[in-house]
């Protein structure tokens, strides 16, 4: 009688135990299910790739981190011609500049109001490729975006810096990013078949691909 | 008196019935049966995808869920990029042997031991990741669970569980009856 007593009360704390873990994290997946839609319209020139690929990426950057920088030489820039180029990924910039972050926001505007002269591709591989001449005091952050823009460019970006249209889109990806509960960068969310997946912290190349091929080969 | 009686050798003092408490007992099934679901649940989040819950496992994208972990693996930084995907699938392989035995109370002394210890070594690196200001995923329960100080605080009572369990088992195996039986050394 006593060994069937412990055997019920064994049964009845594993499931209750399981239970709460999975109600528990059930709750969290559906938060980070729940803004699974099509990611919201930002202006084009911050997108790249086909809006119809099967496999979405947004990725949450800060232009002055480290990390935020590796993950851009090591994996986003071959990611552009591997998967972005050839249909396969629409690949999404989010901005999120970091409070720790003297010049991030300053940054970002440059490469927001680049974007709005469709120069933003350009503007944050230079902002990225020289990060350790700007980000320390930030007094040579427009003489890098100049760097790779016309003169007539330069004035229109200068012109779009001050226009509260780019700080608008910087809030924006960073209220898109508080939906993915987002609270640091880099953060990868991937989005396929409806279901969006964080990935904080910088991504590995390499492993990277192999999520993405066994995701398109589904 | 009998001479019998003076020369009779002294009954052998009876070894005392030594025996560990009910509420020993009790602890150690409830902590064995809820660290060895909490491993089962943490295998179950490593190998299902999309993530979700038990109604929406997937084992056919068993593969999938395991390279996104692996990704969470390499994040901590400290695997040569060789060894990631061996550590990615053998980490839930070791936690569905323990989460086994656990439920089972098989062995429960050593299982318990290594529980305790596989934790503790997961708690040192999150914690040195913490530390160390990185923003990775911790890979315990599944994408998404962002590497945190309630993570840690999560952990680590996690860790205390399976420490108080193994030192538990070891005080019940040396309270058993079967020991208490042998002969007592004078």
């Amino acid at each position: 009688m006593r060994r069937i007593v412990q055997l019920s009360f064994a049964v009845l704390v594993t499931v209750l135990t399981v239970s709460m873990a999975v109600s528990v994290t059930a709750q969290s997946a559906k938060k980070s299910a729940a803004p699974a839609a099509a990611p919201v319209a930002t202006e084009p020139v911050k997108t790249a790739g086909s809006r119809t690929a099967p496999i979405t990426m947004e990725v949450w950057s800060d232009f002055q981190c480290p990390a935020c920088r590796n993950l851009y030489l090591e994996s986003i820039r071959p990611l552009m011609n591997d998967y972005v180029h050839t249909g396969k990924v629409f690949f999404v910039h989010r901005d999120m500049p970091l409070a720790i972050h003297a010049h991030a926001r300053d940054a970002a505007r440059f490469a927001n109001a680049a974007a709005q002269i469709n120069k933003f591709e350009k503007v944050a591989e230079a902002l990225y490729f020289n990060q350790d001449a700007w980000a320390a005091d930030g007094s040579r952050l427009e003489s890098v975006v100049a760097s790779v823009l016309s003169p007539s460019e330069m004035n229109r970006v200068r012109q779009n810096w001050k226009s509260q249209v780019v700080d608008t889109a910087i809030d924006q990806d960073i209220s898109r990013g508080r939906q993915f509960r987002v609270s640091s960068t880099p953060t990868v969310v991937l989005t396929h078949r409806g279901r969006s997946m964080p990935l904080p912290g910088g991504v590995n190349y390499t492993l990277l691909r192999r999520v993405l091929d066994q995701m398109l080969s589904q | 008196m009998t001479v019998e009686a003076i020369t009779a050798a002294p009954e052998p003092v009876a070894a005392e019935k030594a025996q560990p408490s009910a509420a020993l007992r009790w602890f150690l099934l409830v902590a064995r049966l809820m660290l060895g679901g909490i491993f089962l649940y943490a295998v179950f989040a490593k190998i299902n995808y999309p993530p979700g819950n038990f109604l929406s496992f997937d084992l056919g994208n068993w593969k999938l869920a395991l390279d996104i972990f692996a990704i969470a693996v390499n994040g901590y930084g400290v695997l040569p990029d060789w060894a990631v995907m061996p550590v990615a699938y053998g980490v839930p392989m070791l936690e569905t042997v323990l989460a086994l035995l656990l439920i089972s109370g098989i062995g429960l002394r050593w299982s318990a031991t290594a529980s305790s210890a596989l934790l503790l070594f997961f708690f040192a690196l999150m914690t040195r990741a913490y530390l160390l200001g990185m923003s990775i995923d911790c890979g315990c329960f599944g994408p998404g669970d962002t590497l945190s100080m309630k993570t840690l605080v999560r952990d680590g009572l996690l860790w205390l569980l399976s420490f108080s369990l193994a030192c538990a088992a070891f005080r019940v195996h040396r309270l058993s009856p079967q020991r208490a039986q042998s002969p007592q050394r004078t």
